[in-house]
């Protein structure tokens, strides 16, 4: 397709770069944006922009923060002999929600997946060894309900127990074809309640 | 189970079309090429939420339309009524379903809601074709059968993709990872025994139906047989944990094949479900007559067994069966769906039906033209 404007057509290939977003979408946002007064549009360029200046991430729970170590990692009053392995940030947002868990948190930075190229190497794997040392008793795994997350889960607990720790794994609130929202905070919190050892 | 009401828009070669079904039989006349076929894949993506035939979804749109929709009311044998809905968007390239109007967790989910048994020239791959195809086969009864047995299957050919990428590193590289392939191993034998105990145990309960109906077709000419070929070394009611260990003998034994090959070679990927007439293998020894009449005859006894197993009859489509058939079995057919509850067939020759059906409130006939169906 051809724009009438340089701008334009820059944007359009801007935002169809982004996740799910197709060519016809992307157009869609470009407009929108063009009709958007130029204040709006300079806080959304500097949220942008902020996301990469100010955060980074934890040195030693690998979760995003924008103080290292994480509001979390450094909390007095959290309990520092239990770690909870999660694959994504947003998943600690989740898990936070609930009220239910005053341990620490590891982000691995997804689930192991051959197929798409992720090993044991492109997770912070080595990163949760390291911090077997400082007193930890138990390792929750709190892996996503599907096959990567069960292979993820067999993966690490091979590693953990032979190091001395109580390693466990949320129990599933439902089945995976359950009929409720899986991610519900009653649905985790009872799924913290249940965990199972390994 | 009963679609009370169908309504196609921007679908293959209809516009906009509703249609009333009867109760009883349905019978949807036309020439080929009228649209009687898309109807039933109509039906079937309300049950499916695919075509059972066409491997996607952009080809059922309309020429020049951006995006089909089929509606249904489908009225339970408990007597609720449910709307349900699939459109696909060619822009989105995504199909959307939902069931009383609300969105279901997955598409997967919806899948054996709303129970459907298709016999069409299409199926004829289960018996003419490979393993793969009968394995299709298995997994759509039994998946409309059960839930689990479905997400077992979704997860189970993941972690076969996943793992046979390892095993391609480890041909490629000769590098053996044992401790990364060992969590893949896991996963395929705790949901591949469940996906063979569920086989199984499919296979014992079609036995009797199968033999039934073939022989309300034939009348007795010969005896079906059916049995599933899978890893070896069973006995004939296993349970999952005596599937899982032999599974786990079986992968210790072939590892270096499998290293070598650089894919995964135990499993139910490996299944076959052997169909024999007379005790003799129907792939080598049968006749076309004889494929035919023993494809009508599974589709027969996975209504039954869907009847059977579930709280619904389910609805019984046959597309374009009678003309395949002499008058003798096409009459002896006729006789069956009669006492199948809603059934919709399709035919070019109205003849097959003449003196077998009495049309009524039970029973209609409709004409398919150009994309236009009207009741006759
Ligand atoms: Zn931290």
């Amino acid at each position: 397709m051809t724009y009438t404007s340089e701008a334009l057509q820059q944007l359009v290939e801007e935002f169809s770069q982004l996740p799910g977003v197709g060519k016809k979408s992307a157009q869609r946002m470009a407009l929108y944006i063009l009709k958007q007064p130029r204040e709006d549009v300079l806080r959304m360029a500097k949220a942008l922009v902020n996301v990469k200046d100010r955060i980074k991430y934890c040195t030693s729970c690998s979760n995003i923060t924008e103080v290292d170590p994480c509001p979390i990692c450094s909390s007095a009053k959290r309990d520092r002999a239990t770690i909870c392995v999660v694959e994504e940030p947003n998943d600690v947002i989740a898990l936070e929600k609930t009220n239910e868990f005053r341990g620490l948190y590891h982000v691995l930075g997804g689930a192991l997946s051959p197929l798409d190229g992720i090993g044991p190497e492109e997770l912070k794997v080595n990163e949760l060894l390291t911090r077997m040392t400082n007193g930890v008793t138990e390792v929750i795994l709190a892996m996503n309900p599907n096959i990567e997350g069960e292979a993820t889960t067999i993966y690490l607990s091979r590693l953990l127990k032979p190091l001395g720790v109580r390693v466990t794994r949320i129990a599933r609130g439902l089945p995976m074809g359950g009929d409720l929202e899986f991610a519900d905070e009653a649905t985790l919190s009872r799924a913290l309640e249940g965990r199972i050892a390994l | 189970m009963n679609l009370g009401l169908i309504r196609l828009r921007h679908f293959r070669n209809h516009t906009d079309t509703t249609i009333r079904f009867a109760p009883g039989t349905n019978v949807l006349l036309g020439q080929n090429g009228e649209g009687k076929t898309n109807i039933v894949e109509a039906v079937s993506y309300l049950g499916l939420t695919k075509s059972f035939y066409a491997a996607n979804d952009a080809v059922a749109c309309q020429l020049g339309a951006e995006s089909f929709e089929i509606e249904g009311i489908i009225l339970s044998d408990g007597g609720i009524e449910h709307h349900m809905r699939v459109a696909y968007s060619r822009e989105q390239g995504e199909k959307v379903c939902t069931v009383n109007h609300a969105r279901p967790e997955s598409l997967s989910s919806v899948v054996g809601r709303f129970p459907v048994v298709i016999l069409s020239p299409e199926n004829s791959a289960i018996t003419f074709g490979g393993p793969a195809d009968r394995r299709r086969f298995m997994d759509m009864v039994l998946s409309q059968l059960s839930r689990l047995y479905l997400d077992d299957i979704l997860e189970y050919r993941r972690a076969i993709r996943q793992r046979n990428r390892i095993l391609g590193e480890i041909k490629v590289t000769g590098a053996r990872h044992t401790s990364e392939l060992e969590p893949w191993t896991l996963n395929i034998i705790k949901y591949g025994s469940r996906i063979i105990y569920r086989r199984l145990s499919f296979v014992r309960d079609f036995k009797n139906p199968l033999s039934d109906s073939y022989e309300k077709i034939t009348g007795a000419e010969e005896v079906p047989g059916v049995s599933l070929t899978t890893v070896d070394g069973l006995d004939s009611e296993p349970s999952v944990e005596k599937i899982e260990l032999r599974m786990s003998e079986k992968i210790d034994e072939v590892c270096g094949d499998e290293f070598r090959r650089g894919v995964s070679l135990v499993g139910p990927h490996r299944d076959d479900l052997a169909l024999t007439l007379n005790g003799k293998n129907l792939q080598r020894y049968a006749s076309q007559g004889q494929h035919k009449t023993m494809l009508i005859a599974l589709k027969m006894a996975e209504f039954a067994l869907m009847r059977e197993q579930r709280n619904e009859v389910p609805i019984f489509i046959l597309d374009d069966v009678f003309s395949e058939l002499d008058e003798q079995r096409s009459r002896n057919l006729i006789g069956v769906i009669r006492d199948c509850g809603q059934t919709i067939s399709t035919t070019t020759e109205e003849s097959r039906f003449h003196g077998a059906i009495e049309w009524n409130s039970q029973n209609k006939k409709f004409s398919v033209s150009n994309g236009v169906c009207t009741e006759t």
